[in-house]
């Protein structure tokens, strides 16, 4: 079932832009405990320019209306409301996924 | 059996082309005085002012069989009624005053119809940058040579009217061989729900000068007003003299708005002027650049985004009257709801204008299945050795670009946004300043998430 966490998507001026390399908590759809949720995953960033920025997540991710994203690779507006400094250390990916 | 016949009866309505009357203002000659008089303006001013006002009276209000105005319609145009009076004392929108060039401190001039011109900051050893009362009590003479000059006073319906009456304006000079560090910035702010407002923008660069200089005029919206703002803007080069003028548009959307503006450039001269216009209910503008010295150069660059019923009309005149000259003109805007855009642009070269390079664009992204663009490029060449070229396209939102970005996660309506973004991003790229242009994209902002 997929939960619902306060959706956002308004970019706001004037705000810090992520660089790339930087790892982030991006408002996204992805499993957690074998059930797809939406709330916040972190990735790294791989591609940032003034406007977009684009983040590599290890784990997959899906679209709002449920598509998997293959690359596992998810745009975002520069300070938009669902992307944020990731506050956590790097995660260690837990196990081999086989896809 | 008798085949069955059917009668039907079309009644065609035909398109109703008769110039509808156009209400004249109800004005006097005593109006004209009564400014001449109020600003204590000297005889040659007045005469000045009356001249004009005999030509606003000998010209007829335009109508949809003039050629200039066959795609404008204003009827409706509230004139009957409208007064001049001073403009409503509401503050100053905060974002106006953000210095749009990034250097804070610069000099800053507000006019207010009905008050006294404020000011802010010091401009350069030299540079002149005035109201309308300072420049006639302490520049006479000097305004007097070169006050209507560039805009003659008879260039229209509404170019009379403003010689006439405008009571409000802002004087630029910058010497000759002054090169200006620090930027300009003037604001016509004019909250009103109804009336007339009247201004005038007059800038001369001497020999080998250089100035960059951000005008401005807006007002809130009104909802249920009708107000009218009529205006001239003037600008000279002399030879060597190189301007980037920026000028902003967001009337509030009872505006009705109708200037005529136009550069004169000297030899080896050039000019960048950056127009934006997000506001008025109509806009008529009429834009022209004289290159009238051998090897100038002028860069128009033209951003307009309308939503609602606006109508925004800017016709363009490149008139190459000397050789070698350059002119580049770039003109992109976006429709939104009932929204038209009318841009009407020609390209001119005189006998003699030999090696002319021209060249002018107007790219529409027509957002709404009820919006309109119409693009009407123009060239008249009359020399024999130039290149001149131009474009005009209207499209829609691509599909395409769209769905890749939402194949990435991002909404539609951010999806939709950014490839607007795009499609302004070559006529933002012309403009120099991170101010301006960010100011533009908050414009692009303002009107999608209205649109949506």
């Amino acid at each position: 079932m997929k939960k619902s966490v306060t959706p956002g998507q308004v970019p706001a001026a004037g705000v810090r832009r992520v660089a790339v390399g930087e790892l982030v908590d991006v408002l996204c759809d992805h499993n957690e405990d074998g059930e797809r949720v939406r709330g916040w995953l972190q990735g790294v960033v791989v591609q940032a320019d003034y406007k977009l920025v684009a983040v590599q997540f290890l784990e997959d991710v899906y679209l709002t209306d449920g598509w998997m994203v293959p690359d596992r690779i998810l745009f975002c507006q520069q300070g938009a409301d669902n992307i944020r400094p990731s506050t956590r250390r790097r995660l260690r990916r837990a196990r081999a996924r086989r896809r | 059996m008798q085949p069955r016949t059917s009668s039907r009866t079309v009644t065609r309505k035909p398109r109703d082309l008769r110039p509808r009357g156009v209400p004249e203002f109800a004005f006097t000659e005593a109006d004209v005085r009564q400014v001449s008089s109020a600003l204590s303006e000297p005889d040659w001013l007045l005469e000045r002012r009356l001249a004009a006002w005999a030509q606003y009276q000998a010209t007829p209000m335009p109508t949809l069989k003039d050629e200039a105005w066959r795609r404008t319609d204003l009827s409706g145009f509230p004139a009957d009624g409208a007064a001049r009076r001073p403009a409503e004392d509401l503050p100053i929108d905060r974002e106006l005053l953000q210095p749009l060039t990034g250097k804070p401190g610069s000099a800053l001039m507000v006019l207010r119809p009905g008050f006294a011109a404020q000011r802010e900051g010091a401009a350069d050893q030299g540079v002149l940058l005035l109201d309308w009362a300072t420049a006639v009590h302490d520049h006479e003479d000097w305004l007097r040579e070169h006050l209507g000059t560039i805009v003659p006073d008879g260039e229209g319906k509404f170019a009379s009217l403003a010689a006439a009456l405008a009571e409000d304006a802002v004087v630029v000079y910058v010497p000759p061989g002054v090169e200006a560090s620090q930027p300009l910035h003037s604001i016509l702010w004019a909250p009103a729900r109804t009336g007339l407002h009247l201004s005038r923008v007059l800038v001369i660069l001497g020999r080998g000068s250089s100035l960059t200089y951000v005008h401005e005029a807006a007002s809130p919206t009104e909802a249920a007003g009708q107000a009218i703002h009529a205006g001239i803007v003037e600008l000279k080069l002399d030879e060597g003299a190189r301007l980037t003028f920026v000028e902003l548009q967001s009337w509030g959307e009872h505006v009705w708005n109708i200037t005529h503006e136009r550069a004169r450039l000297g030899r080896d001269s050039a000019l960048d002027w950056i127009f934006g216009a997000v506001g008025s209910h109509l806009t008529k503008n009429f834009t022209e650049i004289d290159l009238a010295g051998q090897g100038a150069e002028g860069r128009m660059s033209g951003f307009y985004f309308a939503d609602g019923d606006q109508h925004l009309d800017h016709d363009t005149q490149q008139n190459h009257l000397a050789p070698n000259g350059t002119s580049d003109l770039l003109f992109k805007g976006a429709l939104l709801d009932r929204s038209r855009s009318v841009w009407q642009g020609m390209i001119y070269v005189a006998p003699g204008a030999q090696k002319t390079d021209g060249y002018q664009a107007n790219r529409n992204l027509v957002l709404s299945p009820h919006a309109r663009a119409d693009s009407i490029p123009g060239l008249e060449i009359l020399a024999d050795d130039v290149r001149c070229t131009h474009g005009a396209t209207v499209g829609q939102l691509e599909a395409e670009p769209v769905f890749y970005l939402m194949s990435r996660g991002l909404p539609r309506r951010e999806a939709e946004r950014l490839v607007v973004d795009g499609f302004f991003a070559p006529v933002l790229e012309r403009v120099p300043f991170e101010g301006v242009r960010e100011r533009f994209a908050r414009m692009i902002d303002m009107k999608m998430s209205r649109g949506q």
